[in-house]
């Protein structure tokens, strides 16, 4: 892939949290690439890192206790970490734009909604406030909610138009990266099938690449192009939407796969993955799934797997693939 | 909103009534006779029932204060049992200074301790900070009488920068009284501000604001400092009473001719209609002060301005 | 799942319970309360306030040392016979300091008590029952609230005088109001939990409940409110006995110390220092003990 054709590059982003002297490996060593137009399915449950990742791309990460230990991340070919804090408040926003898992609290409850999307219109457009506000109206079209509403306050929005409201935020200045952390979690399933459309309209229909936060394997079928998949900070296995669902190697991703209850198959028993996640602060030696993977060998409590690619476009880490490339699951 | 503000005004008057009612009541509960001490040594006990009857002392409670009442609202507030004038005469002339005393302790808390305490919870750690926590801890520990006395001691006294009592001496009069009267309250109003500017910053919605790109001074003044603000707001307006309670005491400490003074003269004289009428002014000042605080908290928070203004719609 | 061995007869319910505690919530607290540096500077200062209080008839006579005027002696700067010195009636001042902690402990601690009383009852009837019992009372109480502290007990101290019973019930009624607030709180904030609908269900009465579940579990905030009280009681006492109101002459009370050492200090500013530093100290800690106990039982505020 051509640089200058990825809006995203992530490479090696190894990220700690420094608490009370005590470190939380929070993110080690993750790749993540997005052309422009594509999205990248980020997938994992809470605490494995994901919403660190997304928080260092825009080196929001809470100070002083985030550090970020080492890798470099790139946007459209510049290098983030090497930004002038001008620049990087330029880039917030206009280039890369976020979307955050809770609408209700998201929102400025003493300012209009239309104060909050013009807002950034002002910073990085420079366009006047009566501008701003026509345009702030007309993003609120966009998104699906009659512009007249452009001046009522937060607390008169039901949740999902709350998180309409934020995305039409983030969408103000066509940034060309949305990252997107766990945009319908916290609402309702009828709530989510729509803004989740809207986000697939809204990728249809422009060069945006978004980075989507998720748990939900549902949710990256419906809009992923890629699909990484998380775990204790780190990613096990990438690669194109096809590869992962028809073709999943690691055997987390298998257990994800095959907790998720079948609809057509009533009577069968549930398959959760044994054990639960691990603490972030004290991760297991080597390979952190090992604990709770059927296929666990003792090299996978010594050392982290390397990564090994499987095609062009998918990889994995994992012990059971060191000598063959066959699918062991 | 205007709308709003026409409803509290009219909760205004029973509170007042209340309040002034209760003065009233534990004030005509003083023993001893009122007409021996108007009468002085002219008492005899024949021109005291008649005085009584005069004063209306003979009737029910209730009685009484409707009368009072009923005068009050006229401008009359009885008259002096001591200097047997219309305690309004006395009043006026010390209300102006005490006016005077608590609108400049007013604006120096707001003015210092406001800005102390964003400033010390944007950077919670740093020096600066940890000199303001303890300078807030000193100030709500520190009694305002003697406070008062150190500092006469050492401005006045010592270095003779600034007058020790009096109001003779403009501007400069006003200074020391000033900060004794408000060194409490500018203590209460830092750490509030600091705490609910720390609990402002915390919220998701400052997340939001900096992944928008904006810049940081304006996280802090624009997006946190006016959540923060409503709740110390709500808490400068409880305290406003503490304000006036400190008058008194700062108006002894300097000898200040203002209401204060004039309370102590006359419970001292036992001057029962004084004691009123400074009580009921002072009560009627803090109802109002209360109101305004709370226009001011309902005219920022727009949830309450959407109830009583323009249509709340919920999707 | 493995037998636990069996339990054994037990004749009272501590017994059954002292085999289930490793450590009691109380000895816990305490530890934590320990961590927080400031408060136990506070209490360690109040302790000592109050030991001084409490053993002064013995460090020194009341009435040779502390009332008895000793003319030739007056307002000498301190020296290591009177260590605070003497006032203007050469009295030893840190005699005076001893014996003026007993007053302002004894009213402030009385006067906080009396509030506590009128506002468990008012503030758990107004929590516990709500409706129109809570709406009433908490009318009441927000006029009276509008009543400055100083300003109410004013005037119940212009009406009945200044004895030291008056002061104790003018200062207690002053503060009713607010601790009705903190206690109709904190009972709500556990009305609404369900060992109250519980105990309810298995057919406990009203006053038993609030008795022995809705008030222990209040505990917290309330005592955390006592000692800031109390701290503005004592304070408010030596304002009152400042502007001459409160604690008459010669009875020694840090603020009547200071009223009559005021017309000296231009040239004795040593009058002065003592009684306003007892005054500060005292309130001093008990903002610090107030503050950690608020810390040490309410985890949420930690950040």
């Amino acid at each position: 892939m051509d640089a200058q054709q990825n809006t995203l590059e992530i490479k090696n982003l190894t990220v700690e949290y420094v608490v009370d002297d005590e470190i939380v490996h929070a993110v080690t060593g993750v790749n993540i690439t997005i052309p422009a137009g594509k999205t990248f399915g980020l997938v994992g449950e809470t605490g494995a890192g994901k919403t660190t990742t997304a928080l260092s791309i825009l080196n929001l990460l809470p100070a002083p206790a985030g550090r970020i230990v080492s890798g470099e991340i790139a946007v459209n070919g510049q290098d983030v970490f090497k930004l002038s804090p001008k620049q990087l408040l330029a880039m917030r926003g206009s280039q890369v734009a976020m979307v955050f898992q809770d609408p209700m609290s998201s929102l400025n409850p003493i300012k209009t909604v239309g104060e909050q999307i013009a807002e950034g219109m002002k910073i990085h457009r420079g366009v006047s406030d009566k501008e701003a506000l026509v345009q702030a109206t007309n993003m609120l079209e966009l998104v699906g909610i009659p512009g007249s509403r452009v001046t009522e306050y937060p607390h008169q929005f039901s949740g999902g138009m709350k998180q309409r409201v934020i995305i039409a935020i983030a969408l103000a200045c066509n940034p060309d990266l949305l990252i997107a952390d766990e945009p319908t979690t916290a609402l309702d399933v009828t709530i989510q099938a729509q803004v989740l459309k809207l986000l697939r309209e809204l990728k249809d229909n422009s060069r945006m690449a978004m980075l989507m936060i998720t748990h939900a394997l549902g949710i990256v079928a419906e809009v992923c192009d890629y699909v990484g998949i998380m775990y204790g900070g780190r990613i096990v296995e990438c690669g194109t939407l096809a590869d992962i669902f028809d073709n999943l190697r690691h055997p987390y991703t298998r257990g994800l796969f095959d907790s998720l209850p079948d609809i057509e198959n009533r009577r069968a028993e549930l398959k959760p993955i044994p054990g639960l996640i691990p603490d972030p602060m004290n991760l297991p030696p080597g390979c952190a799934f090992h604990p709770r993977c059927a296929y666990a060998k003792p090299e996978c409590s010594r050392d982290f797997p390397q990564v090994r690619w499987l095609s062009d476009t998918h990889y994995v880490s994992c012990h059971l693939y060191n000598e063959t490339l066959e699918n062991m699951l | 909103m205007v709308r709003y503000i026409i409803k509290r005004l009219f909760e205004l008057i029973p509170v007042i009534l209340v309040l002034t009612f209760i003065v009233f009541a534990i004030l005509s509960m003083t023993p001893g006779d009122a007409t021996t001490i108007i009468l002085g040594s002219d008492y005899t006990p024949e021109l005291g029932a008649k005085l009584r009857v005069e004063l209306g002392l003979d009737r029910s409670l209730l009685v009484q204060y409707f009368h009072y009442i009923t005068h009050l609202v006229q401008g009359d507030f009885g008259m002096s049992y001591v200097t047997r004038a219309p305690v309004l005469d006395q009043l006026r002339p010390r209300l102006a200074n005490t006016a005077w005393i608590v609108a400049s302790a007013m604006i120096l808390c707001v003015s210092v301790g406001i800005p102390i305490g964003i400033r010390s919870a944007t950077k919670p750690n740093s020096f600066f900070s940890q000199c303001a926590m303890v300078f807030g801890l000193m100030g709500v520990s520190m009694p305002i009488f003697w406070l008062g006395l150190l500092l006469i001691l050492f401005f006045s006294v010592n270095l003779g920068w600034l007058p020790s009592s009096g109001m003779d001496h403009g501007l400069k009069s006003l200074i020391l009284p000033a900060i004794t009267l408000g060194f409490n309250y500018m203590a209460n109003i830092m750490r509030t501000t600091r705490s609910s500017m720390m609990e402002a910053i915390r919220q998701d919605f400052i997340r939001t604001a900096r992944a928008k790109g904006v810049a940081e001074h304006d996280v802090i003044y624009d997006h946190a400092l006016g959540n923060a603000l409503m709740p110390t707001i709500t808490i400068i307006g409880m305290n406003v009473g503490t304000l006036l309670g400190g008058v008194v005491l700062t108006e002894t400490v300097f000898s200040i001719p203002g209401m204060g003074r004039l309370l102590v003269e006359a419970i001292n004289q036992r001057d029962t209609p004084c004691v009123l009428g400074t009580l009921v002014v002072m009560a009627i000042c803090v109802a109002v002060s209360n109101l305004i605080v709370d226009l001011i908290y309902a005219y920022m928070d727009p949830r309450i301005r959407a109830q009583y203004g323009a249509k709340a719609r919920k999707a | 799942m493995q037998a636990t061995s069996p339990a054994r007869a037990f004749t009272t319910k501590k017994q059954f319970y002292a085999q289930f505690k490793k450590k009691s919530i109380a000895h816990e607290l305490w530890l934590r309360f320990l961590k927080n540096k400031t408060a136990v500077i506070g209490l360690v200062i109040f302790c000592i306030i109050v030991a001084v209080a409490v053993a002064a008839p013995w460090l020194t006579s009341y009435d040779n040392v502390v009332i008895k005027m000793n003319i030739g002696d007056r307002l000498q700067h301190p020296s290591m016979v009177h260590w605070f010195g003497t006032d203007e009636l050469g009295r030893d001042i840190l005699a005076r300091i001893v014996y003026g902690a007993r007053v302002s402990l004894l009213i402030g601690f009385s006067a906080i008590f009396v509030s506590l009383v009128v506002g468990l009852v008012l503030g758990g009837a107004a929590g516990y029952y709500g409706g129109k019992i809570d709406s009433v009372i908490m009318r009441a109480m927000d006029v009276f609230l509008s009543l400055p502290d100083v300003l109410l007990a004013l005037a119940i101290i212009a009406a009945f005088g200044n004895t030291k019973v008056n002061l104790t019930v003018a200062i207690g009624l002053a503060f009713a109001p607010k601790f009705s607030r903190v206690v109709r709180s904190a009972v709500m904030g556990v009305r609404d939990n369900e060992y109250i609908e519980a105990a309810r269900s298995i057919g406990a009465v009203d006053w038993r409940i609030i008795a022995r579940h809705v008030l222990p579990n209040c505990i917290g905030p309330i005592i955390v409110q006592v000692t800031l009280y109390v701290a503005n009681a004592i304070l408010t006492i030596a304002a009152l006995s400042f502007i001459g109101l409160g604690i008459q002459p010669p009875t020694p009370e840090w603020g009547n110390m200071l009223a009559s050492g005021r017309t000296y200090m231009r040239d004795f500013p040593h009058i002065v220092m003592a009684p306003g530093l007892a005054i500060f100290f005292t309130i001093l800690a008990l903002n610090l003990l107030g503050d950690g106990l608020r810390d040490t039982l309410d985890p949420r505020l930690k950040h």
